[in-house]
C-alpha cells in the first residue's frame, strides 16, 4: 500500500492500472526525499513517462491533468534561456511575453517557442 | 513505349534537391551506361535521357532511386511500438487495398505519384517489402511547407522593422510499420525550428485510415542515450559525442559541449567524467539528450550526425543520407535501447 491514493486515477484509467501503481509508489519516494532533502521534484513529460510508462503520451497527459487537479503535480510553462536553465515560470502558454529578461544572460531575449519546456513539479506537501 | 520525358526531367529534377551526382552517377555506372557527368545539366541531358530513350533505364527506376534518396535522412524520427498481431493486421494488403480504394488512391499500388510541391498534402507512395511474407509497408507523402526567413532589418519613422521573406519547400514524410510492432514516422526536417509535434499530429492524421496510430505507444529511446553515454569509453570506435545533457529531478543540468563539432568530448576525459559523477552520485539523473556521430566504416558511407534531443522517442539526422546509412542508424539505437543488467 502506498501512503498516496491514486485509486481515482486506477478507476477512471483501468487498462493503466500497472503505471498508476508505479506512479504511486515514485510519489512515495518523492515525498521522502523532499521532507529529508528539501529536493523538490520538478518533471518532464518524458521522464514521468520513462518512470511509469504508461501506455501513451496522449494517456498521459490526461492523468497529469488529474494530477494536477488534485493538486499533486502544479504544471509549468518554462522558458529557457539559451544559456541553458529557466528564466521563467508562467501557468499557461497565454501569460508568455513576447520579450523576456534573460537574467542568466543580462539582456532582454525574444521567446521562441523552441525556448519553452513543459514542467510539472511535485507540490511540497502533496502527501497532507 | 516511350517514356514520358517530362516526368523524367521532374525526377531528376528532386534527385538534384535531395541527392548528390556522385550518387546518380554510380546507379548509372552500376547499370553498365556512361556514367561520367560535372553537372545536373549534363547528367541529365547528355547521359539519363539518352538512356530512357534507348530503354537502358525507366522512369521507375529513377523513382527507386529517389525514393532511397529522399525517404532517408534530413528528417525528424519518430519511433512507436504496438504488438506483432496488431501491426500484422495493420499492414495486411487486403485491409490496405480496401482502405486506398475508399480513398481513391488504388493506383498508388502499382503506380507511385512523382509530385514536387502539390498544393495541399498527398499520399504518393505506398508499398510493401517482401521476402517470403510482408516484412514493412511503407506510406510517403509529399507536402509544401511555408516558412519565414530573415531578410533584412530596416528602420524608419523611428520603428525597427524586421523583414521576413515566405519560403516555400517541399517536405517528404514517411510511415513505416514493420511486421514486428515497430512504427517509424519520418518527418522531413523543418528548417527553423525545433518543434514536431503539430507536424507529427496531421501527418498521424493524414494516414489515420491507414495506420491507426492510436493502436501504438511511444517507444522511449531513454536506454539507449544512457547505454550510448555511460559506455562511450568501449565505443570510441563507433560513435563520437559532440555534446551531452545530463539532468536531475530537481530540474538541475550539466551540459558538455566540445569547442569545435569536429572534436570528440571523449578525447578529454575530464569534462566527461563530471557529467559521469551526476549520474553516479545522483539515482534519478538521466541522459537527457545528446548530439553523436556515428563514424565512417564498412558499414557507413560517411560520419553521420545524429541528435538525440526533442520528444523522448525521436531521433534527427540532419542530413541526407544512403538507406543503409539510415537503417544502420536505426538498427545501432534499437540496439542500445535495450536495458542490460
Amino acid at each position: 500500500m502506498y501512503s498516496i491514493n491514486l485509486d481515482n486515477l486506477i478507476t477512471e484509467f483501468p487498462e493503466e492500472k500497472i503505471a498508476v501503481q508505479k506512479l504511486a509508489a515514485f510519489l512515495d519516494s518523492a515525498s521522502a526525499t523532499t521532507k529529508a532533502t528539501g529536493t523538490v521534484r520538478e518533471l518532464t513529460v518524458p521522464r514521468i513517462y520513462d518512470l511509469i510508462h504508461p501506455s501513451s503520451q496522449r494517456v498521459l497527459a490526461k492523468m497529469l491533468s488529474r494530477l494536477v487537479q488534485q493538486g499533486i503535480f502544479k504544471k509549468i510553462i518554462r522558458v529557457e534561456s539559451d544559456a541553458l536553465g529557466g528564466i521563467g515560470d508562467f501557468r499557461s502558454i497565454e501569460e508568455v511575453p513576447t520579450t523576456i529578461f534573460d537574467g542568466r544572460k543580462g539582456y532582454e531575449v525574444k521567446v521562441n517557442l523552441e525556448n519553452i519546456r513543459l514542467i510539472y513539479r511535485l507540490e511540497r506537501n502533496f502527501d497532507k | 513505349m516511350a517514356e514520358d520525358l517530362s516526368k523524367t526531367k521532374l525526377i531528376v529534377s528532386l534527385l538534384h534537391q535531395t541527392s548528390s551526382l556522385p550518387v546518380v552517377s554510380e546507379f548509372l555506372k552500376e547499370k553498365g551506361l556512361t556514367h561520367s557527368a560535372g553537372s545536373w545539366d549534363v547528367l541529365l541531358n547528355k547521359r539519363i535521357i539518352p538512356a530512357i530513350s534507348n530503354h537502358q533505364i525507366s522512369n521507375d527506376d529513377l523513382i527507386t532511386l529517389l525514393s532511397s534518396a529522399e525517404e532517408c535522412g534530413h528528417q525528424h524520427i519518430f519511433l512507436y511500438k504496438c504488438p506483432k498481431d496488431t501491426a500484422i493486421e495493420i499492414m495486411a494488403r487486403d485491409r490496405i487495398t480496401g482502405a486506398l480504394k475508399k480513398m481513391a488512391l488504388q493506383d498508388l499500388l502499382t503506380t507511385p505519384k512523382v509530385l514536387e510541391q502539390p498544393s495541399d498534402p498527398q499520399i504518393v507512395d505506398v508499398r510493401w517489402e517482401t521476402a517470403k511474407t510482408d516484412l514493412s509497408l511503407t506510406i510517403k507523402e509529399v507536402s509544401s511547407r511555408k516558412y519565414r526567413r530573415h531578410l533584412d532589418t530596416e528602420q524608419h519613422d523611428g520603428k525597427i522593422y524586421e523583414v521576413y521573406g515566405i519560403v516555400e519547400e517541399r517536405a517528404v514524410n514517411v510511415a513505416k510499420i514493420h511486421r514486428n510492432g515497430l512504427l517509424e514516422i519520418r518527418i522531413a526536417s523543418i528548417s527553423n525550428s525545433n518543434k514536431y509535434d503539430s507536424e507529427v499530429h496531421r501527418f498521424r492524421g493524414h494516414i489515420k485510415s491507414l495506420i491507426p496510430i492510436d493502436s501504438f505507444s511511444e517507444l522511449s529511446l531513454s536506454v539507449a542515450k544512457d547505454r550510448l553515454w555511460t559506455e562511450r569509453a568501449t565505443l570510441q570506435k563507433l560513435i563520437r559525442y559532440s555534446d551531452s545533457t545530463i539532468r536531475d529531478e530537481a530540474g538541475n543540468a550539466l551540459r558538455a559541449v566540445t569547442g569545435s563539432i569536429q572534436s570528440d568530448l571523449s578525447a578529454n576525459p575530464a569534462v566527461g567524467n563530471s557529467l559521469d559523477y551526476l549520474l553516479e552520485q545522483d539515482e534519478n539523473s538521466y541522459c537527457e539528450g545528446a548530439n553523436i556521430w556515428f563514424n565512417k566504416s564498412s558499414e557507413l558511407s560517411a560520419d553521420i550526425h545524429v541528435l538525440l534531443t526533442g520528444d523522448l522517442n525521436e531521433f534527427a539526422l540532419p542530413a541526407n543520407c544512403t538507406e543503409g546509412d539510415y537503417n544502420y542508424v536505426l538498427h545501432q539505437l534499437r540496439q542500445f535501447n535495450h536495458r542490460v543488467s
